[in-house]
């Protein structure tokens, strides 16, 4: 036997002292879909933790030997009884089956820890590397910050995708929706984000939180591969609550997350948690709450529905310098259905959070990727946020790309086309390449500015439309070898100084009789 | 529906009302409302209930040995009045005694502080 355990035992020993442990019961009465109906429990309070008792009447042995403890979240507090949901294994819950109070409030681990790991919504490791030593339990229900402990959103998240931080800047405490259909990018973008804050120094760098509810095991799988390989792990937690997983741990993974940020905002970081996605926790939600028998309202949801996605989203903020000044992000993503955004649920997160960013199937198809639709994608918050020289860059870009969309509508049938518009047009379909990213490579925020900056100085305009991203690229490349101070320079102040126009100036000339072979037509 | 009138026949019982004059009452009342099909439902309903606050309401002491059955009711007396007819032994205890009463647990059995050690040393 293990030295250690044996140790234990004798301090164990030594320190008996026998004990009578009292606690409130209840009976199961009902058992089944992962809902249980309680008798007795009289002093039971909501979200209270309860205890299925497994081993009455059997051998101490047996109970030794069986599994961990079934465990129990109230959700109805009714006139001769309970109902709670099952965290658990469902078929081991019988009726009759005693079940003790614990007078605890659901809570799950938290700390640097858990970084780089993948848990459960419960906060139980699911990826094999073995218990949590020193944690500290956070409360899954937290009342989110008032007014005062607020403060207003000024430092950017960078998400390291041109189209969303120039034109959409995100900032850190906002919380910008990601909505679209199946299938544009949703996932990709915040994965993206996540890679991108390898950018960020180390000290400054967003604790992030990818919480993964209804999703194919195989495809968190590959999430975890992907930030694994690209080393974003590290600093990263996965919440899985599988599309296997009872319904209750698909409700409260987006809420499990949330509390393991707040333990980093309490102590003055930054954080991201990324909700993918909460049309599949609504699901769950309206599942379980058909269940307990509560009112179905529109599309069988229940009437809390709104307060659900509100109580879980304004958990997000900056806090004021007085509370340490952390910060969290929220990006939650919303799947819609044929591109419809007046949905029940589409709705109400989107007048929730501080902006969304719209992906377009029809612009995925095209293969515009990111697929966002500029024109109804808004970021409420986010301008404050974005650092001058992003700023000084993307002024005027969102409403160019706006008027391109729509002369591009035109131009279908269009046969002759005068000097101006033509010019827009040719603008236009220049910058949507410049715009375009591979997924994987979010690009840090100074090489953003420069290579817009670029594109705004008309660099890219004598180059062929299909060659505009090879030139972009190499582009970068080249400011990479022959300008690195430049950049240096515009990371480190957040503005694109005098000095540095001259030298991007410098610069593109300095690649246009370098790389000829962009620019012959 | 029937839930509904079996819980108030319950009621009505449970606060002192005869019960052949309640019964009498209700089958008035089903036949008045054109609902008496639902009489042999009201009685499988006030059953349930009735089960359901019988099993509320008892007291089931446990202990380990024969022998410990004095001693234990004593013990116990601290926390519900327990009848001899109460006391089952239930050999998996190993020791001491464990007492359910209403909502209430008190469980002083050596089966559960090994299992509480058992708990500790393995967490």
């Amino acid at each position: 036997m293990d030295r250690g355990v044996i140790e234990k035992i004798v301090k164990e020993i030594e320190g008996f002292a026998p004990k009578t442990h009292e606690a409130h019961v209840g009976r199961v009465t009902a058992v089944g879909d992962g809902v249980v109906a309680i008798d007795g429990l009289s002093r039971a309070m909501m979200s209270e933790i309860v205890v299925f008792e497994e081993h009455r009447g059997k051998p101490l042995k047996e109970a030794m030997e069986s599994k961990s403890a079934i465990m129990g979240l109230i959700l109805n507090l009714e006139e001769d009884g309970v109902r709670a949901a099952i965290l658990g294994d469902t078929a081991r819950v019988t009726e009759g089956m005693m079940v003790h109070s614990t007078g605890q409030i659901l809570s799950v681990p938290a700390g640097e820890e858990l970084l780089g790991r993948v848990v459960n919504a419960l906060g139980e490791p699911q990826d094999g590397k073995g218990p949590f030593k020193h944690t500290t339990p956070m409360p899954v229900e937290r009342k989110a910050y008032g007014v005062i402990d607020r403060k207003h959103v000024s430092i950017p998240m960078q998400t390291g995708i041109i189209a969303i931080d120039a034109l959409i800047p995100i900032g850190r405490g906002q919380r910008e929706l990601i909505i679209g259909d199946r299938g544009t990018g949703k996932t990709t973008i915040a994965i993206d984000t996540i890679i991108s804050q390898k950018n960020e120094p180390a000290e400054k760098r967003p604790i992030c939180i990818y919480v993964a509810v209804g999703q194919k095991e195989s495809k968190t799988a590959r999430i975890v591969q992907e930030l694994r390989e690209k080393g974003a792990l590290e600093y990263t937690i996965v919440v899985d609550a599988p599309a296997s997983a009872p319904a209750a741990l698909q409700y409260l993974a987006p809420f499990a997350g949330v509390a393991m940020g707040e333990y980093f905002m309490d102590r003055g970081r930054d954080v991201l948690v990324i909700y993918d996605d909460l049309s599949k926790q609504a699901v769950a939600y309206r599942e379980l709450s058909l269940l307990l028998r509560r009112p179905p309202g529109r599309e069988a949801y229940p009437g809390d529905i709104f307060y659900l996605h509100s109580r879980l989203l304004e958990r997000a903020a900056r806090l004021s310098d007085e509370k340490g000044g952390g910060s969290i992000t929220a990006l939650p993503i919303i799947e819609t259905q044929e591109g419809d955004v007046s949905a029940y649920i589409p709705t109400n997160v989107i007048s929730i959070t501080d902006g969304q960013i719209f992906l377009d199937a029809s612009l995925f198809n095209k293969g515009v990727r990111p697929a966002i639709d500029v024109g109804i994608s808004v970021s409420r918050v986010g301008g404050d946020a974005q650092t001058k020289a992003m700023k000084s860059v993307a002024g005027s870009l969102k409403l160019e790309l706006a008027r391109f969309r729509e002369l591009e509508a035109f131009m279908q049938f269009a046969q002759d086309l005068d000097q101006a518009t033509a010019l827009r047009i040719a603008t236009g379909s220049r910058m949507v390449e410049i715009l375009k990213q591979k997924n994987g490579e979010p690009l840090p925020m100074e090489k953003q500015a420069a290579l817009l900056f670029a594109a705004m100085h008309t660099l890219f305009a004598e180059v062929p439309v299909a060659r505009v991203r090879e030139a972009a690229h190499a582009y970068l490349n080249f400011l990479d070898s022959n300008h690195a101070e430049t950049l240096a320079k515009i990371k480190s102040s957040g503005t694109i100084e005098d000095d540095s126009k001259l030298t991007l100036n410098k610069a593109a000339d300095e690649f246009r009789a370098a790389h000829k072979e962009f620019f012959s037509a | 529906m029937e839930n509904r009138y079996a819980q108030a026949l319950y009621q009505a019982i449970a606060a002192g009302c005869d019960s052949k004059t309640a019964i009498k009452n209700l089958v008035a009342i089903l036949t008045r409302t054109n609902r008496r099909e639902l009489l042999p439902r009201i009685a499988k309903a006030f059953a349930r209930i009735a089960q359901r606050e019988g099993a509320k309401n008892r007291t089931v002491l446990s202990v380990a040995r024969h022998q410990d059955i004095p001693a234990a009711i004593d013990a116990a007396a601290k926390f519900a009045k327990v009848q001899k007819s109460d006391v089952h032994v239930d050999k998996s205890l190993i020791g001491g005694w464990r007492l359910e009463h209403q909502d209430m647990l008190v469980d002083t059995s050596y089966k559960q502080q090994l299992l509480d050690i058992f708990n500790r040393v393995t967490a």
